[in-house]
């Protein structure tokens, strides 16, 4: 038997026509494999990015509460109770704190305003509220979340509330 | 398709051929999927994958049927009823020589004869260096013209 005759032997051996079958099976296996759900491919991916993927939702988490914080300290100053409901306050008073001119000049200078605040007298303590720097978002942000904080360690109050007055 | 052809000549299987082509094709889809576009084709990663499925399969079914005496080929083709038409005596008798030649002979040869393949690209499927193709396609080429020795289509015509 030559090399031809062999060829044309083996050419005899036939395989049988591509099942339909098979096609529909490998678009469905393609079409669920990128369905949106945990399949062990997608679970293995979730672990392999998972360590970066905690530290930013972390971040993120911190940066929402930091957030939240300054704004409800910012619109509702007076709402603390809420947050800490064991603290009863009557009255607040609100202060301006002043800087004078350099020459000993008693005239009060708007634009030396170093601080607003917002506070309460406990036990002849004042409890600050609220802080404000004006021109300073950031600082005023900062003492805000710390007032905050500081607050919600004050025990209950008793009902006379001084009252402090413009510095 | 090549690939099913490939599967099913490695086999003599229609339902197992379907099953390995579906489950290489999925195979890319995986995160753990070893496909290197730098070091090979995907024609190439693909009829590798097909290979080494058809090896896995082709061996259990080899010990299960040794187990009670059966002979693989026609026993695994008796499945497909398509395959029951079609298939000539002729064609029982090529498909039993291609099988008992060595595996990596079989490889060889149906890459070469049925699917056309350089003889170079063989050598990345199956890992081989172009001398041991050249030399396993040759081998396998001669022990076929001897098994095959009767069927030739010279002697058919003379007969």
């Amino acid at each position: 038997m030559n090399d031809t005759e062999l060829d044309e032997l083996l050419d005899k051996w036939s395989a049988p026509p591509t099942p339909v079958s098979l096609r529909e099976n490998v678009r469905s296996g393609f079409a669920a494999s990128v369905e949106p759900r945990t399949s062990p491919s997608m679970q293995h991916w979730i672990a392999a990015f998972m360590p970066s993927a905690r530290k930013r939702l972390v971040a993120a988490a911190i940066l929402g509460a930091g957030a939240f914080l300054l704004i409800v300290t910012q619109a509702f100053p007076q709402m603390l109770r809420l947050v800490s409901p064991a603290v009863h306050i009557p009255y607040t008073v609100d202060s301006e704190f002043l800087r004078y001119g350099d020459n000993g000049s008693s005239s009060i200078q708007p634009h030396r305003i170093q601080m607003y605040s917002r506070s309460y007298n406990l036990n002849g303590r004042e409890i600050m509220l609220s802080r404000s720097l004006p021109g300073n978002p950031f600082g005023t942000a900062l003492r805000q979340v710390l007032d905050l904080l500081a607050n919600r360690q004050q025990p209950l109050p008793p009902d006379n509330v001084f009252f402090h007055g413009q510095r | 398709m090549p690939l099913f052809r490939f599967a099913y000549r490695l086999t003599g299987s229609v339902a197992d051929a379907e099953d390995i082509v579906q489950e290489c094709f999925l195979e890319l889809l995986r995160p753990a999927c070893s496909y290197d576009p730098g070091r090979t084709s995907v024609r190439t990663y693909l009829f590798g994958v097909v290979r080494n499925q058809s090896l896995k399969r082709w061996r259990k079914n080899d010990l299960a049927e040794e187990d009670v005496g059966g002979d693989s080929m026609p026993a695994r083709h008796d499945r497909s009823p398509e395959g029951e038409v079609l298939r000539t005596e002729l064609e029982d008798v090529i498909a039993r020589a291609v099988k008992q030649l060595p595996e990596t002979q079989r490889e060889v040869l149906i890459l070469a004869h049925y699917e056309q393949m350089p003889l170079a690209e063989i050598g990345r499927v199956m890992a081989l260096d172009l001398g041991a193709v050249k030399s396993r396609l040759q081998r396998a080429r001669a022990s076929l013209k001897e098994t095959l020795a009767a069927y030739a289509p010279g002697l058919e015509r003379r007969r």
